[in-house]
């Protein structure tokens, strides 16, 4: 249809993803606001296997998208209605998502009444994820609009050395929130310190605590740690009920696209062990990296307002888009995507008890089937059986098939049906028809041996490093030794720990205000980001030599093939 | 010879000529696959139009009765211009679905009027073709209470044959009017898995009920559910394939359908030239 696409530009990520979660972000609706933008979706192909999926996409299609949706979000009255709609739909799903648990909890809910609340938690999620896709397009294109006039603001300001430039325009991309990661270090810090100050219970609590600290025995540490929540709840209901909010607050935050765990009192225990030999030991880590964290916050967003000065005032409003879409969008994006996979996972749990079905089968659908699977399990088996094999679901804005993308039911404008291919036979004769087609994918697993990405925080003093790889893709893993590079998609606060220990940190994706980065300068770790595809093509133990100045990870020794088995 | 059915259709010199194109396939059909029942009215030699005489038609329904559900037949014209291989005339001749015994007559009279339409001359010198008298039969055929139903279309794809199926609850006509977004499967021939699925949604299905045929709403949970499961959307571009290599035919478009014994053939056509 359009044979001017340059089909080089496809761009893959893989991450640990089953379909039901990944999919809820295919929004199968043409919402008005893409309407008035002029843009639907993306076209994008995404292929489950083995429990992750990866995601093709096309960007210059995203990034054509971006310069549209920051042209329209420059209109002071869109962006208000943007903002409006930011709010009422947060509120709306984060609404949906404590109804889901609580009618999940009471037990009480029928088959049907499971179903419709699946219903409107997807068409929530759908409401809040029309503006959730647009973060990294926007963020893209206002980098780009930005990059020259923030290069002059900075050099009319100090014009030094090129590292306090960098300094200066990458303190223009952070946000002056408190982020995700300081806040829940912040709040970890208060746990520490309550222990620390229950004056008369001290030297108890020391000692049920103590063994928790310094062991690395799984198994040992959960059983201290459920003593210590046991001791808690009886002496100390204070500290207790700071647990029990803590782990309410960020229950979501080990969620993924591939499994949703609470979190628990004990887990809440052995996160806070993980900072140090000794209670004393991880209270003072944690004050310290929130103390830094708030410092370098506040010199980011001094230098930010210097900055603003030299701006015009079409570029200050691009920069406070920016902020915008990637500070308050992205954060809420981050939180509500984590907390509604939870909420899926608790209702599919639910109603799989209800059918001859298992949980696990029911993540292998697509939203728009769950009711009809649902009522009608048998028309699904044979699908469900093949999917768990392999599945590509591609979805396309043109007609690549022949087919047209947009379909009238009942009176409104859906975005017809994704093609599904299902098995890994189906699988691969589609991504062979697709390639031929379209050129794409060929590459997307080729390992290379340089990969170019953008360096978000470096030390001066240290423009390179060589180290071991280890690419996490389950923050939980036991498998990362100290001062490892982490390789991951991306990071989310569950990742801190990681992150303390990793001597680098390089992601596939996020920008300036990704959670990576922010974390990298909150806590002064060189890190990469946007190489797109370092955690394909890296494997853990091989070694690398990172360019920051550059912003090139080099493969110069690649795994032996022991170094795994022995993690 | 004007009451014919499949086994003496086949005996003839020329059928296509003599009991026209769509009917010289179905009597080809019915000696390898499940095809339901029918008898061709013919035209007497010369003749332009199958015989209204009363006992034949009576005839046709009497030998369709058993084999009918419900008595229900479908009253399809069977011209000799149509379904060559170079135009297809597709949907110029009327087709009556439903039939019932006492309204035959009537059908078949108004299948083989449509034969001097307007609209077939209109067809005629839109493609430049020469401006001829149409000769037509008639097929009646004993309807099939189909469940599920679509087409089939096969055809070469670079250096391999695919075929496409397309499904709808209930009878396929409501794809052939439009009224219905079928489920879409793509084939890899001849051995290949479902490439690709497109789920499509229906709200209107076409049914054959004891009350005749009846256009119904279909419940929202079956709306938007796959129509055939992944063995039957197989079997049926398996045995698209098969009628494509057996009647020696480039591509073939299948009309097919499920009932609850299983798939029958309604129909192939050589696939025409666009």
């Amino acid at each position: 249809m359009n044979s001017d696409w340059n089909y080089a530009v496809w761009t893959p990520w893989t991450q640990p993803s089953l379909p039901l979660y990944l999919t809820l972000t295919l929004d199968p609706s043409f919402s008005p606001l893409r309407h008035q933008v002029g843009s639907p979706l993306f076209t994008s192909v995404i292929i489950f296997k083995g429990g992750d999926a990866t995601w093709v996409f096309r960007a210059d299609e995203a990034g054509a998208l971006g310069q549209r949706l920051l042209d329209f979000l420059h209109v002071p009255a869109h962006r208000s209605n943007f903002e409006d709609e930011l709010v009422a739909s947060i509120a709306q799903l984060e609404h949906l998502v404590q109804t889901v648990r609580q009618s999940c909890m009471d037990g009480s809910a029928s088959t049907k009444d499971l179903l419709e609340l699946f219903a409107s938690l997807r068409d929530g999620y759908y409401r809040f994820y029309v503006l959730g896709a647009f973060v990294e397009p926007v963020q893209i294109a206002a980098q780009a609009r930005l990059a020259s006039s923030l290069d002059h603001a900075a050099a009319a300001l100090t014009p030094t050395t090129d590292e306090e430039k960098r300094a200066l325009v990458s303190a223009a991309y952070s946000l002056t929130e408190e982020s995700f990661a300081t806040g829940i270090l912040r709040r970890l810090g208060e746990i520490a310190t309550a222990l620390q100050s229950t004056s008369e219970d001290r030297r108890r609590i020391h000692q049920a605590l103590a063994p928790l600290f310094g062991t690395t025995d799984h198994g040992s540490s959960t059983s201290i740690a459920d003593a210590a929540v046991a001791t808690l709840e009886r002496e100390s209901p204070d500290v207790h009920y700071l647990l029990r909010r803590y782990s309410e607050d960020f229950s979501w935050s080990r969620n993924n696209y591939a499994r949703c765990i609470e979190i628990s009192p004990t887990d809440v225990l052995r996160d806070l062990a993980s900072y140090g030999s000794t209670l004393e030991d991880a209270t003072t880590v944690l004050r310290r990296t929130v103390e830094e964290a708030t410092t370098n916050r506040r010199r980011d967003t001094a230098l930010r307002d210097r900055l603003l000065m030299n701006l015009n005032p079409h570029d200050a409003t691009t920069l406070s888009i920016h902020e915008l879409v990637g500070g308050r969008l992205s954060d809420a994006r981050k939180r509500l995507v984590m907390m509604t996979n939870g909420a899926v996972t608790q209702l599919v749990t639910r109603l799989a008890e209800r059918l001859p079905l298992a949980p696990q089968d029911l993540l292998y659908l697509l939203p728009q089937e769950v009711e009809t699977a649902c009522t009608r399990p048998e028309r699904y088996r044979d699908r469900l059986k093949l999917r768990q094999e392999c599945l590509l679901v591609y979805q396309a804005d043109f007609s690549v098939l022949d087919e047209q993308a947009m379909v009238w039911r009942d009176g409104f404008t859906f975005m017809a049906d994704p093609y599904i291919a299902e098995g890994d036979a189906a699988v691969n004769e589609t991504v062979g028809r697709l390639s031929q087609r379209l050129n794409i994918l060929s590459d997307a697993t080729d390992a290379k041996d340089e990969i170019s990405g953008v360096t978000v925080f470096h030390s001066p003093s240290q423009p390179r490093l060589v180290g071991r790889v280890t690419v996490v893709r389950d923050p939980s893993d036991k498998g990362f030794a100290d001062g490892d590079v982490l390789v991951a998609t991306s990071t989310t606060p569950d990742f801190m720990g990681v992150i303390q220990r990793a001597s680098a940190i390089v992601t596939d994706w996020g920008g300036q205000t990704s959670h990576a980065a922010i974390t990298a300068r909150e806590l002064g770790k060189p890190c990469i980001i946007g190489t797109n595809y370092a955690s394909s093509a890296l494997r853990t133990g091989d070694w690398v030599e990172l360019n920051f100045e550059a912003g090139l990870v080099t493969k110069v020794q690649a795994n032996i093939g022991r170094q795994d088995a022995a993690t | 010879m004007p009451l014919l059915d499949g086994p003496r259709i086949r005996l003839l010199d020329r059928p296509s000529e003599r009991v026209g194109g769509k009917a010289a396939n179905l009597a080809r059909l019915q000696q390898h696959f499940r095809v339901p029942s029918f008898r061709v009215l013919v035209p007497e030699d010369g003749a332009v139009a199958a015989p209204m005489a009363p006992d034949e038609v009576a005839g046709a329904a009497d030998a369709l009765r058993a084999e009918a559900p419900g008595g229900y037949l479908a009253v399809r014209s069977s011209a000799d211009v149509e379904d060559g291989s170079k135009s297809s005339y597709a949907g110029l001749f009327e087709t009556r679905l439903g039939v019932t015994a006492i309204g035959l007559p009537e059908a078949v009279e108004q299948v083989v009027a449509s034969a001097g339409a307007t609209r077939v001359k209109e067809y005629q010198s839109a493609r430049g073709l020469p401006e001829q008298p149409v000769r037509i039969a008639v097929i009646v055929q004993a309807m099939v209470n189909a469940e599920r139903s679509g087409v089939c279309f096969t055809a070469w794809r670079g250096d391999r044959r695919e075929a496409i199926v397309e499904a709808v609850l209930g009878l396929g006509e409501v794809l052939v009017q439009g009224e219905a977004e079928p489920d879409r499967f793509v084939v890899t021939a001849p051995d290949g898995p479902v490439a690709v699925t497109r789920l499509g949604y229906q709200h209107v299905a076409l049914l054959l009920t004891p009350a005749g045929l009846a256009r119904r709403p279909v419940a929202p949970l079956d709306r938007h559910s796959p129509k055939l499961l992944i063995h039957e959307a197989l079997e049926v571009a398996r045995v698209s394939l098969e009628i494509e290599a057996r009647l020696a035919f480039a591509g073939t478009d299948v009309e097919w359908a499920y009932d609850s014994s299983g798939l029958y053939v309604l129909q192939a056509r050589p696939i025409t030239a666009v």
